[in-house]
């Protein structure tokens, strides 16, 4: 069947972040859509999406090992809010919005996983 | 209209709609209207128990509704049937529309300003010549930077400009001719498959029951609604109307029968996530709507009465924050979420699969049965942390972990799939108190007539219970987000040993009271911008004008010499009137049309509107009221007093909708996303701005693709309630449709080699079920274009929980939606069938496990 999955495979986070560093796959992932600005409910929406929650993914799990502040969290959830506004638009897509957002997420990234 | 004014009508045409099987409460004042001589007409592609009682049967195309009211409104038009003095009076008929209009008749489909690479519409060419016209505030509207550069101010300065001899090309009159110039009654009949004959029987029938003396309705249904055009045919129905004069009249009107007893409870009160209570927009972060006084600045038209919505706001504002809410912090607006992207329910459906969700809630919703594309929900569902589900009994969302559709083909197993599921009983309506507002804004309230057993709690409970929870949990949080939760005003009282909140408590807040005292407002005219008020819900102001008085608890109909309102049963919002707009049922003058349909009349003597129902009109405002324009009136001075309409910034019904729906000003007819036919009216084969969603699992099917032949339609069953629960769980509903069949015709199944009762598997890109075959006439095949299409339709109401059990057929639809509302196309798509069952490898994996 299209589409079929099993629903942990898609949770494994090694299926998502096969580099171990889910915050880079996730600008990366971004910066494509940002590059080549699809339409609404793109691939490359959705990838960046499922990107983003992996990251998130790995915060929570850190911030329940101590090791991540709820900002951070706070800051991915907003980001992630602002690419949702571009998955599935009311109106026109905020272009401007996704990329400041881009900005808030390579801080991000830069702090939780330096080079 | 009210539900009992559909006795009182002369005409009444019922579409997108089986009124008589699934409103059969409401039907009996359509076999009343019917007894006093009125004609009833059903037009629809099953025959149905409705067909069954009315005058005339006509049957259409699943998807085709637009084209045959296209076609009425030709009709109308072309043989000079309209209502003149009525539609020149009160709607935009003689407006004058922006020079840079263009039609879908010179570009193939499309109207002006369409972006193609958006899939959007500018709506700049669509508005009065020189104004930016405001939408009402209640509509879904698109929300681009409208207002920024667009100036409200414009319909200050005076009237928009018209031609009251309806010459000049770009008036309104003159733009429906040219639109719907080619629904002529052969393409109708080319494009529904409805007989011509038949066709102009229906609207002859309509019209010479409209007029001064004699008034028609028509009642509506998600046949009508679910659609990528949904809102476009109910538009379509408006136009007819309000051509016909049967607006704000005896007998006359547009009745939504809802799908539910309390969905309008549930839109006025929302569960909707771009809404406010009471219709006030939710505010956008990406909009001017960072401050409170942005936010009302930018969504508040300029005229009209929707001038007022800073007063319902800001009472909102304080009913929600009480303390909390004060002038120095913008009444608790930063509180409010404000939106940023589409979080209806079909987008969130694959944010889930996304993972964006990590839990949800499901109160008294069955999505694996009434969500389409219930694999793929199945799929979203699995990928959750948590969800928790209340209802009365088992039901397929709950157990989807254990019994699934994913899990009987082995797609899953329960172990591999992490998702924790809470399933809480609930209580049933007689276990609960509280209102229920039904399809023509009646509110009533119900007592509680028995304990409901062991664990199980009233939805109210619940969400008090859960509220007070979060509120201690986040007392002494420092973090700036939780400001709202620590808030929000959460104090009804409780009662009996589970401490149930106060249900009439709740609806003292929603009614509102003076803060000072906390006395009651007694109408929404009372209500106040300036903190002094606080109220939940400003359409229900009234509903408890005084401490201990309900008036949703008042049963007192009006005898049979009485004036039919039933003013003494129940709450009607607002202000307890029956009929919106009723100022139309009087003419510019304020006498009423006709001495048979009055309904409200301007008392000369007494200075005041009066008659049978509730004025929906400022009381005291004359007739011959002209706004002074050179006073630049604002709010309801600048609407005359022949503007019905006061929800409209003109204060007249609009034919032609210049700012305010997505896909266009005019209903236009479009395919359905999924046919087997190409459009035969224009180039443009689909609704051009209708939401779609091509991911993996939701693939959709393009026209005329042979794999994929038969036009299929949904429908709902009597006997069997939405998605199931309770009636499938209860022996003597389930007995009476105990299985689940999808409705073949005799040439179809000779076709096919289908046996009545035989096997059958439906299949389209998104799954494949099984299910009985009933051969039946019910649904006939119809001739489009010069060709035969077959349509078959089946109940969705089925799943694999209860008595009653069979395929869920929302396993077959794709996931799309209107572009207005987002709401789901479960009325026409296309699916193949074929005799016989599921294959052989498929039973064995079931049953290997």
């Amino acid at each position: 069947m299209p589409g079929e999955t099993v629903a942990t495979r898609d949770r494994d986070p090694a299926q998502v972040r096969p580099n171990g560093r889910p915050g880079h796959e996730a600008l990366a992932a971004l910066d494509q859509v940002l590059t080549h600005r699809p339409k609404k409910d793109d691939p490359a929406f959705s990838h960046a999406t499922l990107c983003l929650t992996a990251f998130r993914d790995e915060l929570i799990e850190g911030h329940r090992r101590q090791a991540c502040t709820r900002e951070r969290l706070t800051h991915l959830n907003g980001v992630i809010s602002v690419v949702l506004a571009g998955h599935f638009p009311l109106g026109d897509v905020p272009w401007d919005e996704i990329d400041r957002a881009r900005g808030w997420l390579a801080e991000l990234v830069e702090a939780v996983e330096p080079e | 209209m009210a539900l009992w004014d559909l006795a009182n009508a002369d005409c009444i045409i019922e579409m997108g709609s089986n009124i008589a099987e699934n409103h059969p409460i409401a039907f009996r004042f359509v076999t009343e209207a019917q007894r006093r001589g009125a004609t009833i007409i059903h037009v629809d592609p099953r025959y149905t128990r409705t067909s069954a009682l009315a005058d005339i049967y006509a049957p259409i195309r699943s998807g085709t509704d637009i084209a045959f009211l296209g076609g009425m409104i030709r009709h109308i038009l072309e043989n000079d049937l309209w209502f003149r003095d009525f539609a020149l009076a009160y709607t935009n008929i003689a407006h004058i529309i922006e020079d840079g209009y263009e039609d879908p008749e010179t570009q193939d489909g499309l109207f002006s300003g369409f972006d193609a690479d958006i899939r959007a519409y500018k709506q700049d060419t669509w508005q009065y010549k020189g104004k930016t016209v405001p939408s009402s505030i209640a509509e879904h509207r698109e929300q681009t930077k409208e207002q920024a550069g667009g100036d409200y101010e414009s319909m200050t300065e005076g009237p928009p400009p018209q031609d009251l001899t309806l010459q000049h090309p770009n008036c309104v009159y003159q733009i429906m001719r040219r639109h719907y110039a080619r629904y002529t009654p052969e393409m109708v009949e080319r494009v529904t498959g409805c007989p011509k004959e038949t066709f102009l029987k229906v609207v002859e029938t309509l019209a010479k029951n409209s007029g001064r003396e004699r008034t028609g309705a028509f009642t509506y249904a998600v046949g009508w609604t679910h659609h990528s055009t949904g809102v476009q045919i109910i538009r379509a129905c408006t136009i007819v109307q309000a051509l016909l004069g049967n607006v704000g009249r005896p007998g006359g009107g547009i009745m939504a029968l809802r799908g539910h007893v309390s969905i309008q409870g549930s839109t006025d009160i929302p569960t909707l996530y771009n809404m406010l209570p009471t219709y006030l927009p939710q505010p956008n972060v990406f909009h001017d709507h960072a401050t409170l006084a942005g936010y009302l600045k930018s969504e508040t038209p300029t005229t009209g009465w929707w001038a007022n919505m800073p007063k319902y706001a800001v009472s909102l504002l304080k009913a929600w924050y009480g303390e909390a809410a004060t002038k120095a912090n913008d009444w608790g607006y930063q509180f409010v979420p404000k939106l940023t992207g589409d979080c209806s329910q079909e987008p969130m459906t694959m944010a889930m699969m996304d993972g964006v969700m990590r839990g949800q809630f499901m109160l008294g919703q069955n999505p694996l049965v009434g969500a389409v594309n219930a694999d793929f929900v199945e799929r979203g569902l699995a990928k959750l942390d948590w969800l928790v589900v209340r209802d009365f009994a088992m039901t397929e969302t709950a157990n989807f972990w254990q019994k699934g559709r994913l899990i009987e083909r082995g797609a899953a197993a329960p172990e591999e799939i992490d998702t924790e599921v809470f399933f809480l009983p609930a209580a049933m309506p007689g276990e609960k108190e509280g209102t229920v507002t039904n399809t023509s804004r009646l509110v009533q309230w119900h007592d509680k007539v028995c304990e409901a057993p062991g664990d199980s709690r009233s939805d109210l409970w619940f969400v008090y219970h859960l509220g007070r929870r979060l509120k201690e949990l986040y007392a002494d949080s420092k973090e700036l987000r939780d400001g709202a939760i620590q808030a929000l005003t959460w104090d009804y009282p409780t009662k009996g040993a589970i401490a149930e909140p106060d249900a009439e408590a709740v609806l003292a807040e929603i009614n509102g009271y003076t803060v000072s005292d906390g006395e009651p407002v007694a109408t929404y005219k009372d209500l106040k911008d300036d903190g002094s008020t606080a109220c939940g819900g400003w359409m229900y102001c009234g509903i408890m004008p005084k401490k201990g008085h309900n008036v949703a608890r008042s049963r007192k109909p009006d005898g049979p010499d009485g004036p039919g309102s039933h003013l003494g049963w129940a709450f009607a919002w607002p202000s307890n009137r029956r009929t919106l707009y009723n100022r139309a049922s009087a003419d510019r003058a304020g006498r009423p049309w006709s001495e048979r349909k009055k309904m409200i009349w301007w008392d000369e003597e007494e200075g005041k509107w009066t008659g049978l129902d509730v004025p929906d009109f400022v009381e005291t405002k004359r007739p011959d009221y002209r706004p002074d324009w050179s006073k630049r009136p604002h709010g309801m001075d600048a609407l005359g007093g022949d503007d019905p309409f006061i929800m409209e910034a003109d204060g007249k019904s609009q034919l032609f909708v210049p700012t305010g729906l997505r896909d266009g000003p005019l209903p236009t007819h479009y395919e359905p996303i999924e046919s087997p036919v190409r459009n035969p009216l224009y180039g443009q084969q689909i609704n051009p701005t209708a939401k779609l969603w091509t991911r993996p699992g939701n693939e959709l099917h393009q026209p005329e693709d042979p794999r994929f032949p038969y036009v299929f339609t949904t429908f709902r069953l009597t006997e069997i309630h939405c998605g199931g629960v309770p009636t499938r769980v209860m022996p003597h509903t389930a007995e009476l449709q105990p299985e689940a069949f999808v409705e073949v015709s005799p040439e179809l199944a000779a076709e096919l080699g289908i046996r009545h009762l035989g096997w059958t598997v439906l299949s389209s890109l998104r799954g494949e079920i099984e299910v009985r075959a009933m051969v039946t006439e019910r649904v006939r095949p119809f001739s489009i274009d010069g060709r035969i299409v077959h349509q078959i339709g089946m109940p969705w109401v089925y799943g694999r929980e209860g008595y009653a059990r069979g395929a869920v057929a929302n396993v077959l639809l794709a996931i799309t939606g209107d572009a207005n509302t987002s709401i789901h196309t479960t009325k026409a798509l296309t699916v193949n069938l074929r005799a016989g069952r599921l294959t052989q490898l498929k039973r064995e994996a079931r049953r290997a496990r």
